[in-house]
């Protein structure tokens, strides 16, 4: 499974930590060229003490930053932007420097990586560009409406995107997830009431790796949410 | 470098209905080259003769048939994969239908499904952990000219895989749908065939084995999270609308 992406270069960013670490290692098992970058590069260094990838040291909310990211990095056969901050917000706290700080890292700033590896000629004909959103459906839990926001906005630009970069064969799509077992998860869990569980964080390597890989070559600008039903309503949030 | 257990399918017994069809044919080609144990099922027996010689067990099954159905219920294999990909098509304009050729899309597309879900879950044939995998149509979603009927039944299978999916959710058997537009099959060869031009497709012209790929990866482990979903498999044929 999976197979086709031996030997593709494939970049992470946001790969310090919770999903993005795991889809590295995940990919790196697999025998892809694997790029990593993020802010904190002594996760990273040691995250290339586990296999072999190239580390960027890249604070995707600073241009300088991912304009040399674009420059010195390979041609990339896929990128997966995995990076994202969460914090809950209750409406009568909302205030443009809060709202900034959601917009910006999870919407903005992927797009203007994008950009970037566009004018750099950095993607090849046929790579894939996946977006990590949240919460796949209608459903949001409550006082996200920065964070869900911004990450729903992905979902828009990826479909435009996904016409624009057609000609090149460049698929661009979203994956979702509700509750992953991350530590950012852990900082702002609110106790749910659920029958499945938050889902160990190998499991969110697996939607990513199907974007990537020519298994869904006749797929672009869709989302797919893995988040374990919840959307369907079975968990209370309290 | 070890296998990675959430790359395996989830089980290795696969029930594939409509294995007559296009789709079905191609799916049971693709379940035995991953090592299933197939069922394949159709109305057309010597049609289903290709897949038997390729190691599937075939079933002569007519999906319509309510008492066919609980009998096979009763003495098949139980699952870990079910794929749902029989069906009919039914192109006629509005002004033309009537009662009855409604009844015979909605019948072979929607109520077989149901009748069939619903017999496999009462004589407990369907695993756990497992998948349910429903093919529909983007029709179900964007509509398709002087094709209401069949819309129609593709969007209600679609609300059934959503409610489903809630109902089998403690079990943890996750219930999915794949939407294709229009694939090359050899249903569409030597027909008419602008809704297969190239200039259609930004992705260029879907094959079979996108279906499979995408089915294959709802059945792996590592899809476990992965449930109420609807794929949209169009080739961003979808976009032009």
């Amino acid at each position: 499974m999976f197979d086709d992406l031996k030997d593709k270069n494939i970049l992470v960013v946001g790969a310090s930590r919770g999903i993005g670490w795991q889809l590295a290692i995940t990919l790196g098992s697999l025998g892809a060229k694997v790029h990593v970058a993020a802010r904190n590069v002594e996760a990273l260094n040691l995250l290339q003490k586990q296999f072999d990838c190239s580390v960027y040291q890249c604070d995707i909310d600073k241009d300088e930053d991912v304009q040399s990211l674009a420059a010195s990095i390979n041609e990339l056969d896929g990128v997966c932007i995995v990076s994202g901050v969460v914090k809950l917000i209750p409406p009568k706290m909302l205030s443009k420097k809060m709202i900034d700080a959601q917009v910006i890292t999870n919407l903005a700033s992927p797009l203007n990586i994008v950009g970037a590896l566009l004018r750099k000629n950095k993607l090849n004909d046929g790579a894939s560009i996946v977006f990590t959103s949240a919460a796949g459906r209608l459903c949001q839990p409550p006082c996200t409406a920065a964070y869900a926001g911004a990450k729903l906005g992905l979902h828009g630009a990826a479909r435009s995107l996904a016409i624009d970069l057609s000609p090149k064969k460049i698929r661009v799509n979203t994956v979702s997830f509700d509750y992953v077992e991350t530590d950012m998860i852990k900082a702002v869990q609110t106790t749910t009431v659920d029958i499945i569980g938050v889902a160990p964080v190998e499991y969110s390597s697996i939607p990513y790796l199907f974007m990537l890989s020519k298994m869904s070559r006749w797929i672009s600008g869709q989302m797919l949410a893995a988040d374990a039903g919840r959307m369907l309503g079975k968990v209370r949030y309290v | 470098m070890s296998k990675n257990p959430l790359f395996e399918l989830v089980g290795k017994k696969t029930l594939i209905t409509g294995a007559t069809g296009g789709f079905g044919g191609e799916l049971v080609k693709s379940f035995l080259h991953l090592g299933q144990i197939v069922t394949a099922t159709g109305r057309n027996l010597s049609k289903l003769e290709s897949s038997q010689s390729l190691g599937a067990k075939t079933v002569d099954l007519d999906l319509t048939d309510s008492t066919a159905i609980k009998d096979f219920s009763k003495n098949c294999d139980a699952f870990d994969h079910v794929i749902l990909a029989h069906g009919i098509k039914g192109p006629r304009p509005m002004r033309m239908i009537n009662p009855e050729f409604t009844l015979n899309v909605i019948q072979t597309n929607l109520l077989s499904t149901l009748d069939l879900v619903s017999n496999l879950l009462r004589a407990r044939k369907i695993n756990s952990p497992g998948r349910i995998i429903f093919i529909s149509s983007v029709s179900a979603h964007f509509g398709a000219n002087n094709n209401t009927a069949y819309a129609a039944s593709k969007a209600g299978g679609e609300a059934a895989m959503v409610g489903l999916a809630r109902d089998l959710l403690h079990k943890g058997i996750t219930v999915n749908n794949i939407a294709p537009a229009a694939i090359e099959t050899p249903l569409f060869e030597g027909g008419k065939s602008e809704i297969l031009e190239e200039k259609n497709y930004p992705l260029g012209i879907g094959k079979t084995n996108d279906i499979t790929d995408a089915a294959t990866f709802l059945c792996l482990e590592g899809s476990k999270y992965i449930t109420g979903e609807t794929i949209i498999l169009d080739g961003g044929c979808t976009w032009l609308f």
